[in-house]
């Protein structure tokens, strides 16, 4: 890393300097998302990349099931909390000069905009969708009301498949401009499941959806407790043995009620090494970037390319960010709505805020147009303290406009 | 081994290759050449999915660079045998997997052949690809794969005479048999009138619509033909459905995909050909008589009710399972012709009749470098360069006993030039070389741990698929470009 480091090549970029690639991995905070399968292998990637100060939040405990792949774990580990054991064991095997891990056991949303702020960029190998989600929200909020763009990839795998998206908060595709290409969930009908069952994963199914809630009212399903598991299987096995359904198990039966995603130690090898590779060229410059999104799959032959993604014009959290709309302090309701329809191109607008309706055009009569805006509306140093929301049929997405006068 | 051992380690695995490809890795012995970052990667991954056991070759000493890149040594290690300590720290991983060293130079091994033979699959993660012991290997029948990194480069090619695959876990077409009905299904789907006809699969939809315009045109029907006559059989979800899958009438069951009609014409000596071919040649036979290929017995989920869909899953089992038998039969007979007195197992011939028109057979090459691969036609043309660079640096490496630095870059350019003259005359320098060859020399040899993990994460792959003889390899040569991010990958002849 080091000679590769003290020169340039053929892809670096031109103002690139020795001095700036090293400093950078000494001074960049980066924080790590997730401590499973994908985050044991990128918290031993980053610091084998040179980085010094790295924090991971993880709200996991470590069971049997992860060891065929969470590789600082042991059997004796199972119970602990995946943050701590995993930057422990980091810190005890590659020990050096000036390397700081920080475990946080605990979720990602119970952080604020401060404790993100500190970091240079952010490396993610969560498995839920959902977290993904909010943290993309957070990141783009902060990179368009305070400025603060923190660079962070995105890892994801399945099976002999995973994906790697970089992202740059309002400047490239956000997460959310992704979503369409998640594949939707398997779901059986209602009636399928309840009268015509066919597979075992109806059996299954009806004893997760239909059955359990009926016979058992006042236990919630817990997937975790073995008793639990057990009770579902037999009611499963009771109800394909009842319609002459073969191929009920124990093993489906937990695959089907816990969405069990198959995960193997090779794609999260490949798909982390990717993620902090990205990492690594982002913050020291040695190379250029991929392009947005790189996909993997090992399943028949190697397949693993990089191709540009575009942001999505109708996405719900990049394309319709808010945007500063500066007045003049006499402006009243109407100059503002006149403005605003002949500058965005509206029909027939509805303005909105938090605390109802500023003025709609279906019903022109109901609103006082005379009134200067900075009376509707509360302002603090000359900028609005809530947001203006317009609706119209010619955007599909939420216009937000921030006042401010001049 | 079990598939109902829910708590086992290897559940979330065992999803994709089941008991029998668990049991398989478990049985398995894997040779890895050098203890640098890719191979401790590579060996991470196996032992993490339970390979029984994994031997190191590696006479070098722990130093600052294996430090620097390799997450598998320690400070405390330095200046010892770098093989057993990567073994001692890699070993710990899993209980159930033993991780070996074997300090003997790796030279003095060359013409070991009981050294080898005793490994299922041999990874050489050295830069030098090393002509003997792909010979040795090749001689032996050990499939062998080479594995190597510098700064953003890596490459990975895998040398082995011939692989047969018979779980591929590819996507099968489903096998309907629309204009291919045996009598029980017939006698079956003529039972199938007026209000039943909302009761059950639509895949007997489909035979009616088909079988009523041939008997009334004697030709197949179109999917627009068939929707309409569909649409007239009421509007349950079964109909629906049969509506969705109407091209399926225009499906021949008795059509071959080229590559099986391929397969099938392959010359193989009988007498002593694997399992594998008897059962292709027993196959050939099956579609000669039939003119379809033996049924795999799965029906896919359809509308209908559970009565109707049973009934109908047991008649293709049951002609899956006669199909089977009578393929069987074919096998013996190949074997009795050609004197041979073994058995085909009966989990094999299962296997194969569920997958037989999904089956793959790559046959490799030992030529480390063939002349087609710099054509301005070819479609990685960039992937290839950066693997023609690897062989550079290794013939400037075997030369001076030290990596290439950047002041060798003239050298270097020379030594590449000469050595793509000895394949074909060239007419000008393949375009983008001299950039990889730059980007090469500028880490002197040296690794980035992140490529290093992504190339050790997909040799372990490709080791898996050939121990557990599950899915399709790769065939056979790949490089990863660590600037793009993409790898690149073809086949040399």
């Amino acid at each position: 890393m080091a000679t590769f480091l003290s020169r340039s090549g053929p892809f670096t970029d031109p103002d690139y300097t020795p001095e700036f690639g090293l400093e950078s991995l000494v001074t960049s905070k980066v924080l790590v998302l997730g401590a499973g399968g994908l985050g044991c292998e990128i918290l031993k990637n980053l610091v084998l990349s040179g980085f010094r100060h790295i924090e991971c939040i993880d709200m996991d405990t470590i069971e049997t099931s992860n060891l065929n792949r969470q590789f600082l774990f042991r059997s004796s580990d199972v119970g602990k909390s995946k943050a701590i054991v995993a930057c422990e064991f980091v810190t005890r095997r590659l020990a050096r000069r000036g390397l700081t891990l920080v475990p946080h056991f605990c979720k990602i949303q119970d952080f604020d905009d401060d404790f993100y702020s500190q970091f240079s960029i952010i490396v993610c190998g969560l498995d839920s969708i959902e977290a993904r989600r909010w943290m993309n929200e957070k990141l783009v909020s902060l990179a368009a009301t305070a400025g603060r763009i923190i660079p962070w990839i995105d890892g994801g795998t399945e099976g002999f498949q995973g994906s790697v998206k970089l992202m740059i908060p309002t400047i490239t595709a956000c997460f959310e401009c992704y979503m369409k290409l998640v594949p939707v969930q398997t779901t059986y009908p209602l009636c399928t499941l309840a009268s015509t069952p066919r597979l075992p994963e109806h059996c299954i199914e009806w004893a997760h959806e239909l059955e359990w809630p009926k016979r058992y009212p006042d236990m919630d399903f817990d997937a975790d407790v073995p008793e639990h598991v057990d009770l579902m299987y037999q009611l499963a096995k009771e109800r394909a043995s009842q319609f002459g359904i073969e191929g009920v198990t124990k093993a489906k039966t937990l695959g089907v009620v816990k969405n069990i995603i198959p995960a193997i130690a090779s794609t999260n090898a490949v798909v982390a090494a990717a993620c902090c590779h990205e990492c690594f060229k982002f913050v020291t410059s040695c190379a250029d970037n991929m392009r947005d999104s790189m996909y993997y799959n090992g399943e028949t032959g190697v397949v693993c390319v990089s191709d540009p993604y575009d942001k999505a014009a109708d996405c719900a959290v990049c394309a319709s960010l808010p945007q500063d709309y500066v007045i003049d302090e006499r402006c009243t309701l109407g100059l503002f709505v006149a403005g605003a329809t002949q500058k965005f191109g509206l029909q027939q607008p509805l303005f909105f805020t938090a605390e109802g309706d500023l003025y709609n055009s279906k019903k022109p009569d109901a609103f006082a147009t005379d009134i200067p805006v900075v009376k509707l509306i509360p302002f603090a140093d000359r900028v609005a303290k809530v947001q203006i929301n317009i609706v119209d049929s010619s955007t599909p997405s939420t216009l937000k406009l921030i006042l401010k006068v001049q | 081994m079990n598939d109902s051992d829910v708590n086992s380690k290897y559940d979330r695995q065992m999803r994709l290759w089941s008991s029998s490809g668990q049991t398989r890795l478990v049985g398995s012995r894997v040779c890895v050449v050098e203890a640098n970052a890719v191979a401790c990667e590579t060996v991470k991954n196996l032992v993490l999915a339970g390979v029984g056991q994994v031997v190191l070759l590696d006479s070098e000493r722990v130093s600052g660079e294996d430090l620097a890149t390799n997450f598998f040594v320690v400070p405390e290690d330095t200046g010892k045998p770098r093989g057993e300590r990567a073994a001692t720290h890699l070993g710990e991983l899993n209980p159930d997997s033993t991780v070996l060293h074997d300090k003997a130079p790796f030279e003095s091994l060359l013409e070991d052949r009981s050294f080898w033979s005793q490994f299922d699959c041999v990874v050489n993660c050295r830069l030098d690809p090393c002509v003997p012991l792909i010979d040795l290997l090749w001689a032996l029948g050990v499939p062998l794969l080479h594995a190597h990194s510098i700064g953003l480069y890596s490459l990975v090619r895998l040398y082995c005479e011939e692989r047969t695959m018979v779980e591929t876990h590819s996507p099968r077409a489903d096998d309907l048999r629309i204009d291919a009905v045996w009598p029980e299904l017939q006698e079956y789907v003529d039972a199938v009138d007026g209000p039943s006809l909302a009761e059950v699969p639509y895949s007997v939809l489909l035979i009616k619509v088909y079988q009523g315009f041939m008997r009334e045109h004697g030709s197949r029907p179109g999917t627009k033909e068939a929707r309409r006559r569909l649409a007239q059989l009421g509007n349950g979800d079964n109909v629906e459905e049969a509506i969705r899958k109407a091209a399926l009438v225009t499906k021949r069951s008795s059509e071959l995909s080229d590559k099986l009609a391929q397969l099938m014409q392959e010359k193989v000596d009988l007498a002593t050909a694997s399992p594998f071919w008897v059962l292709v040649e027993a196959l050939r036979q099956f579609y000669e008589k039939h003119g379809v290929l033996p049924l795999s017995g799965s029906l896919p989920d359809m509308a209908s009710n559970t009565e109707e869909y049973l009934k109908l899953q047991s008649i293709y089992r049951a002609k899956h399972e006669a199909d089977k038998e009578e393929l069987k039969g074919l096998a013996l007979q190949v074997l009795a012709q050609h004197k041979r007195a073994e058995q085909i197992a009966e989990s094999e011939i299962e296997l194969f009749v569920k997958n037989c028109s999904v089956l793959e057979v790559h046959r490799g090459s030992k030529n480390v470098w063939s002349s087609e691969m710099l054509s301005e036609s070819n479609p990685v043309l960039h992937n290839t360069n950066i693997y023609f660079g690897f062989l550079a640096l290794n013939t400037f490496h075997k030369e001076h006993r030290r990596h290439a630095a950047p002041r060798d870059q003239s050298e270097v350019r020379a030594l590449a030039i000469s050595e793509l003259c000895r394949w074909e005359t060239l007419k000008s320098f393949p375009e983008g070389l001299e950039l990889v060859l730059d980007e090469l020399l500028r880490a002197e040899g040296t690794a980035l741990h992140n490529v290093c993990a992504l190339t050790g994460g997909i040799a372990s792959q490709e080791v898996i698929k050939i121990l557990t003889n599950q899915y399709v390899s790769f065939d056979n040569c790949l490089t990863f470009d660590g600037v793009r991010g993409q790898t690149g990958s073809w086949k040399i002849d």
